[in-house]
């Protein structure tokens, strides 16, 4: 009993010199960090407040689509089953250069995330999707039962477009923008607009 | 006597409601820094078309315009965040007003939720430099 008390003592002690090596070498390893450079680049909170300038920034587009995302995921699940939509342009009639396409990107992301809503390829997306059909479909190097077929896309139910304005003004000691986004869901078989929302945003500066 | 113990009686369920209510509250909103001058005074949900709907009322006490940010933090029935981090929303309330902000839910799955608030005279001591206006 007691020799095996010993033993345990023997590889207790065995175990701590182990681990007080072990400490020591991640002790060593802690003063250096996994980066690369002088530090004076660093990264930043993708979702904190932007107000470098009062143009068209990342809040805004952020903002925007969580807002639109959120009213359509709203209607859509008042439906039985996800409808079908396909988004086409939104329009930018601001006197600034601004990527609706990202904005229009970020809605679709976060209602395919909010599982309320499927979306069919849009006419950005149509010409990949026709190239890897005829790929598929005349190349011959796929196995039949593998092969996707044409005359199977599914169109969708509703559309939805959009447009960003902007009324920008200024004096000698304030410029004002507002920007008032607007979008419409449209059923395409009936023409018939079934949602609207609009989003608007005011940013006032001293100049 | 009985009419004054009708009222008493009626006096303390009143406060017991407000008590309940005010810890409800608190109990969904976490302020980032002391909060000052704006403040979550009011707050109700309810569920339409399996999304949670939030209102939520942020009082302001001064009597000049402040500015606060908000982002709710969504979870699931487990406790598991629900949604990613939201994008801290800008909110302007004008002095003496109570705004009422209303919220839906990302995603069916988002069971619960925390407000994150934070006053705009606490973002540079505890978010960073300071939004420009």
């Amino acid at each position: 009993m007691s020799a095996n008390k010993g033993t345990i003592m023997k590889l207790s002690a065995s175990k701590i010199a182990v681990a007080l090596v072990l400490a020591g070498l991640l002790g060593g390893c802690a003063n250096s960090t996994p980066t690369v450079g002088s530090g004076n680049v660093k990264y930043g909170d993708s979702k904190a407040v932007e107000g470098v300038t009062n143009e068209f920034g990342s809040t805004d587009l952020q903002t925007i689509a969580e807002s639109m995302s959120r009213s359509l995921a709203q209607f859509a699940a008042g439906y039985g089953n996800r409808p079908l939509v396909t988004i086409a342009e939104v329009k930018n009639r601001t006197s600034e250069y601004i990527d609706t396409r990202s904005i229009t990107d970020s809605i679709r992301t976060q209602l395919l995330k909010s599982g309320t809503m499927r979306f069919a390829t849009d006419i950005a997306g149509m010409q990949n999707q026709t190239d890897e059909l005829a790929r598929q479909n005349t190349s011959g190097l796929y196995k039949d039962s593998t092969t996707a077929k044409t005359g199977k896309m599914e169109g969708a139910k509703y559309r939805i477009e959009g447009a960003i304005t902007s009324i920008v003004k200024k004096n000698s000691d304030v410029k004002d923008v507002y920007y008032k986004f607007s979008l419409i869901m449209t059923d395409i078989q009936a023409g018939t607009i079934e949602w609207a929302d609009e989003k608007e945003i005011r940013k006032t500066s001293a100049r | 006597m009985s009419v004054r113990t009708v009222v008493l009686g009626l006096a303390m369920s009143v406060a017991l409601v407000v008590a309940a209510q005010a810890q409800t509250i608190a109990s969904k909103v976490a302020y980032i820094g002391q909060p000052r001058n704006l403040q979550i005074s009011g707050l109700m949900s309810r569920v339409v078309n399996g999304l949670l709907n939030l209102q939520v009322e942020i009082h302001n006490t001064d009597n000049d315009d402040q500015q606060g940010y908000y982002r709710i933090a969504w979870t699931d029935e487990t406790g598991f965040a629900a949604w990613e981090d939201e994008p801290w929303k800008p909110v302007l309330v004008h002095g003496g007003q109570t705004l009422k902000v209303l919220v839906s839910a990302p995603t069916p799955r988002a069971k619960d939720f925390k407000i994150e608030f934070v006053d705009e005279n606490n973002w540079a001591s505890h978010m960073g430099p300071a939004p420009v206006h």
